[in-house]
């Protein structure tokens, strides 16, 4: 079970870092958005904040 | 009133320094470890300060400068990634450590395989590449001391005093003043660069206009692929998995991990560390965008003294003298750490062996003298610094990298042997130096980084290994 368990969470960490490759999916537009940031920022802010909700998740649901 | 701001600052952390003397100072665990008895946010902030450092304050700005925004994404994304090393690596070292009272890295590496040699070949790679980055910090000092009293104190000797600074306190304190100074100073680093960024987008009419500004003078700092196309596919994933496989690497991170008082403390930590990247990366790299508008055309290495030229060009004199005191404390964070992880290692893995039953006090008496030797090894490098910020650290973090393989193995794989982790580091480093120098052809590399390569041929190397030769067996208990 525990190792079933490890895919699972194997499996999320891979899946955030290949949103993370972003030129596999999509062609960003140059330009600026909010507080003249580039478009794309957002996109990897956004992907930090899943990452550091599936590590804490991760941390007290499995790290033991 | 700048020389005030530095004596006050001095002042707060040597009497830091002298309370950390009074608890800890009189065996190696108590100096070198903190006694292992570190709670999260001490722990954390420990680790965050030997982290960001002159590579934060001057390299994210200046790669902020020459590349753009995506360099923030490099830095906030990748590092945070990095956390993750805490639970790969981190939990296995402190449990080790814990159960077997390991101080080095050479002493694990020790006890799970037996070897010698492979234990003075990992520590002396650990040693020779912190030296770049070590150096960095002195280089940084120099900058900015420099910068902040007008060319009153020359680059050489503020280098010097911030160098025979460090070195006093670390000799007085040990571990245990090392983090508590890194709490203080990891608090006041990110405050105070907060405020930096404020004053000077506000000096600049708000940020959303500075940024359209530089987007209309300069767009390709706005590119995903940064400017020059710095980050093209290749070189993406090789920098965002790169993080996680050198910091852990770093002897005084790779140490931190064994002061954690209890698993709890490490995960916490580990969670800070994943999360706060995500806000601080930004400010230098802010800065160093913006930069465009005060000073444009700077090339190279000049654009590592951006941050403290956009200071003085926009903020009055005493506040820049407060955040380049701030940027200060965080050089010296990372400088304190380096100090002690490596005259640790000098005195445990390769002094201990040679001289056993060495007194516990000899043993901190020797650490002393080599926190000394190594202060000095990098006032020497830094004397003449032979790449910008960005590329010295890249090349200390590439070498140390090259020892995540042998880690991995000695922590999770049934069967290491130690010969071939000796040919595997060995050749992994040559590699990374046949790429660096161009005595190979970067075309090989197929736009990958050269790490990644030669991590790969490391990992091979190993696995043969583990097939082909002799296994290992467990070494004696450490002293």
């Amino acid at each position: 079970m525990k190792k079933r368990k490890a895919w699972y969470w194997w499996l999320a960490f891979i899946a955030l870092f290949l949103l993370s490759q972003d030129y596999l999916f999509v062609q960003w537009s140059n330009g600026t958005s909010w507080l003249g940031f580039p478009t794309w920022l957002s996109w990897f802010m956004l992907l930090h904040l899943g990452f550091i909700l599936v590590f804490y998740l991760f941390a007290k649901k499995y790290w033991e | 009133m700048v020389y005030a701001i530095l004596l006050i600052y001095i002042a707060v952390v040597f009497l830091g320094s002298l309370r950390g003397a009074k608890q800890d100072a009189t065996t190696p665990e108590g100096y070198f470890l903190a006694n292992r008895s570190l709670g999260t946010l001490t722990l954390f902030f420990t680790i965050l300060a030997t982290n960001f450092s002159a590579f934060y304050f001057l390299g994210f700005a200046g790669e902020g400068y020459r590349v753009g925004y995506t360099y923030y994404v490099v830095m906030a994304l990748g590092t945070g990634f990095a956390a993750f090393s805490f639970f790969l690596l981190g939990t296995k070292i402190w449990r080790l450590g814990k159960e077997h009272g390991h101080i080095t890295p050479g002493e694990l590496i020790y006890q799970r395989t037996g070897s010698n040699v492979l234990r003075w070949l990992y520590a002396l790679v650990m040693i020779l590449f912190t030296f770049p980055y070590l150096s960095l910090q002195i280089v940084g000092a120099g900058y900015i001391l420099e910068t902040i009293t007008q060319q009153q104190i020359p680059y050489l000797w503020g280098a010097t005093f911030l160098t025979l600074f460090t070195i006093a306190y670390v000799w007085i304190g040990g571990m245990r003043s090392v983090a508590k100074t890194d709490l203080k100073q990891g608090l006041l680093a990110i405050g105070l660069m907060l405020a930096a960024v404020l004053v000077i987008t506000n000096s600049l009419g708000g940020l959303t206009n500075a940024n359209e500004q530089v987007f209309a003078l300069e767009p390709s700092l706005f590119n995903r692929e940064g400017a020059g196309d710095k980050y093209p596919p290749q070189k993406w994933f090789s920098i965002l998995i790169f993080w996680l496989f050198c910091i852990p690497m770093f002897p005084q991170i790779f140490m931190r991990f064994y002061v954690a008082k209890d698993l709890d403390k490490l995960k916490k930590s580990a969670l800070l560390y994943g999360g706060i990247p995500l806000i601080i990366s930004l400010f230098p790299v802010i800065i160093g965008v913006l930069g465009h508008l005060s000073f444009p055309g700077l090339e190279g290495k000049a654009a590592d003294q951006i941050l403290p030229m956009m200071l003085v060009e926009h903020s009055s004199e005493w506040f820049a003298a407060l955040v380049l005191t701030g940027a200060l404390a965080a050089f010296m964070s990372t400088l304190d750490s380096q100090l002690l992880a490596l005259s640790t290692i000098v005195t445990r893995d390769f002094v201990l062996p040679f001289r056993k039953g060495l007194a516990l006090s000899q043993q901190v008496k020797i650490g002393r003298i080599c926190v000394i030797l190594f202060a000095i090894i990098g006032l020497g490098i830094a004397a003449r610094p032979f790449d910008t910020i960005f590329d010295m650290g890249k090349l200390a973090f590439s070498g140390l990298s090259m020892l995540f393989p042998v880690t991995l193995a000695v922590l999770y794989w049934k069967v290491v042997s130690p010969a071939w982790a000796v040919v595997a580091i060995i050749i992994g480093e040559v590699l990374l130096l046949a790429f660096y120098y161009e005595w190979l052809p970067n075309q090989l590399l197929l736009g990958f980084d050269a790490y990644l390569f030669a991590m790969i041929v490391v990992f091979i190397i190993l696995g043969l290994g583990a097939v082909w030769g002799k296994p290992q067996k467990r070494g004696r208990e450490i002293e």
